[in-house]
């Protein structure tokens, strides 16, 4: 889904929500922002959550597509700071797999703060060269023979 | 161990002066209701995994949970939450160490609490609590130890904070025939421990319809 079409939604839902629009909503946040809108009594926490995820999608607009596709998650109790050409501090939420990268390579050991990694960066699928060809085509060399006594019974 | 280690290396003051503007910074009594409690056993144990902030003292930057591992709320009513929750010094024969005390109480009683009681009796817990002074400045710009504001205090890092005590009385005014639980940290050697505001958003606290933690 395109940003501004959420945010259009999203404008729509602040003041007047339409009935049963939590359905919609509640996996939208979950997804994008990674946390669960929160579970305390208070009045108003929807039309924060929507106002919440309203003013980060704002923010990220041109992003919003790596984000949703991200899949680097940090485990609880760990921020990543310190990120070459990246200042600030990045949790689950603004994290994405391009900071992840960038931290890891920096971090190699951090791996394990990591629940799971970033995907790797796709390279353009290269055409098999005619060696490789030859070498899968190869038949798989016989075994050889055992020589010896036989064991005995 | 160094020398050094066991030496004053600070300035002291009895009230916290911010330098650059002169504006004295009384401190401010007391915790916020909202706290974070924590199954010891849930923590990463490898130090090498902890980071502290730079010149922060103890003031963790990130203490990693294991994976799918989360905390629980722990809220108190507003009047003078987590009241009787102290640190003491505790002279050893060699080294001093520090005793710490957390008291909560749950003003209420059934099946639910007693079970929460039941699972409170054997474990060690780590507590993470606002307090109300969230705005230290820095006694110096020199100091070697800079202030990190809004910090929440972690008790129960080093040796757990284990039941001491759990009361509970019929007709007490207090606690209205609810609980009043104590645990304690005892051999703690650090006076007290932080951790930064960031490091405390990133705690998965609710269960999603799913069953992961977020």
């Amino acid at each position: 889904m395109e940003p501004e079409t959420i945010l259009t939604k999203l404008r729509g839902w602040i003041n007047e929500p339409p009935a049963h629009f939590l359905n919609e909503f509640e996996p939208l946040y979950r997804n994008i922002l990674r946390k669960k809108i929160p579970a305390c009594k208070c009045p108003d926490k929807i039309r924060d959550a929507v106002l919440e995820l309203y003013a980060f999608i704002n923010k990220h607009k041109n992003d919003m597509e790596t984000i949703i596709k991200r899949t680097a998650k940090l485990r609880g109790g760990v921020v990543l700071f310190g990120i070459p050409n990246h200042a600030g501090v990045f949790n689950n939420t603004n994290l994405t797999d391009e900071i992840a990268r960038a931290f890891l390579e920096k971090y190699p050991k951090r791996a394990t703060w990591f629940e799971t990694l970033p995907a790797p960066v796709e390279e353009p699928a290269k055409e098999p060269t005619p060696d490789a060809v030859e070498e899968t085509n190869e038949e798989p060399a016989p075994a050889p023979k055992k020589r010896g006594r036989k064991p005995k019974k | 161990m160094a020398l050094c280690d066991i030496n004053l290396t600070q300035d002291i003051y009895a009230i916290e002066c911010n330098p650059t503007n002169g504006v004295t910074n009384l401190s401010v009594k007391g915790v916020k209701r909202n706290g974070l409690i924590f199954n010891r056993a849930d923590f990463d144990p490898d130090p090498s995994e902890r980071v502290k902030v730079a010149r922060g003292g103890n003031c963790y930057s990130v203490l990693p949970l294991l994976e799918g591992k989360r905390g629980y709320h722990i809220t108190q009513p507003s009047n003078n939450p987590f009241e009787g929750t102290k640190t003491e010094a505790s002279k050893g024969k060699y080294v001093t160490t520090f005793n710490h005390t957390l008291q909560f109480v749950i003003l209420n009683h059934g099946n639910y609490t007693a079970a929460l009681v039941d699972e409170l009796a054997n474990g060690e817990f780590i507590v993470m609590l606002e307090p109300n002074q969230s705005n230290a400045q820095p006694a110096s710009e020199t100091s070697p130890i800079i202030a990190v504001s809004g910090a929440w205090e972690i008790y129960g890092l080093d040796n757990g904070l284990k039941l001491e005590t759990a009361v509970r009385e019929l007709y007490n005014d207090d606690t209205l025939a609810g609980w009043l639980v104590t645990m304690t940290e005892t051999g703690a050697p650090n006076a007290a421990t932080f951790a930064t505001p960031e490091l405390i958003a990133t705690y998965p606290v609710e269960e999603t319809s799913d069953g992961e933690t977020t």
